[in-house]
């Protein structure tokens, strides 16, 4: 009985340390794409480089930190 | 600490040449083997079913950037059409002795450069309203007309590590240069060894700008007569700083001093605001504020600059001009329009134009305001772009800075 208490208290916590990991990690690729956006849109406001170029980048460029953070 | 945010930029292309060098390098050497490690690890990770939860996440981030681009509207800027697009430059008097008979004077500029630096007045906007950890202040500069381009320039404070740490890992590669501040002063404080201007003892009727006034506090620079449309009323004006800290409208009272005479008063100050440091002074003796400046040319003010109108400046090259009470008459470039400075009070200022170096304006120059001759006016007409009331310098900058005109204008309706 006692036994059981403890399983699944132990089995809620790992579960809230599971969603609060993965909310932590949602809103740190929210921020490092916003900032991505950002940088790339002030860069080519200064730059008048074409638009595909900015997707290809914005693209690209959330692929790499895709690939960086996985690892 | 500030980031400067020119060599933000250096390091920013810096970077895009290196890595074309490396990529060319890595090609014709050591390539083959690389690929096929490469290509090694890309299947073991396919077959440890890895890949599908990047590839979800790479779509699902991508699909935001994509979103998060279309709501700041990069397509505005990136899919301009060429052609040109009336934009309205500046207020100006149709009558120059009516003050009421104020008119917009438009120009047609290409569509290229007007959406990018309309875009760059909406991200600095976005910038200031954020305010995020670190934000010193930004400003917006245009590029001339033939790049179609706008640069929004931000200082960043080191002391928010956070925000440092954040570009770094976003932008992996650029160097980002943290610099200090060595000081920032605002004109409060004591008078130098430089001779104030004064009025002559005798004034045909009205007071020009750029002539020294007193405060029961400090001395400043009296800038031209402030027009009020909604009264009908026209005001003495200075820096809200010269009055200190504490207001009391009973005693705040602005003199003229003169050359070889009594100082005589002009009257007390009614409006305080302070975000913009401007006080306007109610006329109370038989002396009325003019639109002439104290200048060699005599320059007569006709109006002034909007915020569209300072950004054709910037992207001509045009220098602005002021007329201070302590070191005269001076001419400087342009370096930011529509600025925000955060860096002086618990507030930040919005609409701030920051133009020459901080050798153009010194204690008691506050009140004055920085002016352009009128294209299309006549001999000696001039526009206001704003007033000058700070100097702010730290390596790689330099610079005055005070409100825009176009800035009053919209907060409180004055014109010139």
């Amino acid at each position: 009985m006692s036994n059981d208490t403890r399983r699944s208290a132990r089995s809620v916590r790992g579960l809230v340390r599971t969603v609060v990991s993965g909310i932590l990690r949602l809103l740190a690729d929210l921020l490092a794409i916003s900032l991505w956006v950002l940088f790339l849109t002030l860069l080519f406001l200064e730059t008048a480089w074409p638009r595909w170029a900015f997707y290809v980048l914005l693209v690209v460029g959330v692929g790499g930190y895709v690939t960086v953070t996985a690892a | 600490m500030v980031i400067d945010p020119v060599s933000v930029h250096r390091h920013v292309s810096g970077t895009g040449r290196n890595a074309t060098e490396h990529l060319q390098r890595g090609m014709s050497e050591v390539c083959t083997e690389r690929l096929a490690r490469r290509l090694g690890t890309l299947r073991d990770r396919v077959e440890t079913g890895m890949d599908r939860r990047e590839f979800l996440r790479t779509v699902v981030s991508g699909g935001v950037a994509v979103g998060m681009a279309q709501w700041l509207g990069v397509d505005d800027f990136l899919a301009v059409d060429d052609g040109e697009v009336p934009v309205v430059t500046a207020l100006v008097r149709d009558d120059p002795n009516d003050p009421w008979s104020v008119r917009e004077r438009t120009r047609s500029v290409p569509a290229e450069w007007y959406a990018a630096v309309e875009k760059a007045f909406e991200l600095n906007d976005l910038l200031a309203r954020t305010a995020f950890t670190g934000y010193l202040g930004s400003a917006v500069v245009p590029g001339d007309y033939e790049s179609g381009t706008a640069t929004v320039s931000v200082g960043l404070s080191s002391d928010g590590h956070s925000l440092t740490e954040m570009l770094g890992e976003v932008a992996a590669g650029i160097d980002i240069d943290a610099e200090t501040i060595i000081d920032i002063e605002e004109i409060q404080d004591g008078p130098e060894s430089r001779e104030p201007t004064f009025v002559d003892a005798a004034i045909d009727g009205g007071v020009p700008s750029g002539v020294a006034c007193e405060t029961p506090s400090s001395m400043a620079t009296l800038g031209p007569a402030l027009y009020d449309p909604d009264v009908r009323q026209r005001f003495f004006v200075t820096a809200d700083h010269a009055f200190g800290e504490e207001h009391d409208a009973a005693d705040d009272v602005l003199l003229l001093p003169r050359a070889g005479d009594e100082p005589v008063e002009l009257g007390t100050a009614v409006r305080y605001h302070p975000v913009e440091d401007v006080a306007a002074v109610e006329p109370n003796g038989w002396l009325e504020p003019t639109n002439r400046i104290a200048a060699p040319s005599q320059p007569r003010v006709r109006g002034q600059f909007t915020k569209f109108g300072l950004a054709d400046l910037v992207a001509r090259d045009e220098e602005l001009e002021k007329v201070g009470a302590l070191s005269g008459h001076t001419t400087g470039k342009i370096q930011g329009i529509d600025a925000v400075t955060c860096f002086t009070d618990d507030f930040c200022r919005r609409g701030q134009i920051r133009w020459g170096g901080e050798m153009d304006l010194t204690d008691g120059d506050s009140g004055s305001v920085s002016y352009h001759r009128d294209p299309d006016g006549e001999d000696g007409d001039v526009l206001v772009a704003g007033f000058n009331n700070a100097r702010t310098w730290w390596p790689g900058q330099s610079y005055v800075w005070g409100v825009g005109a176009y800035r009053l204008t919209e907060k409180h309706g004055y014109h010139f």
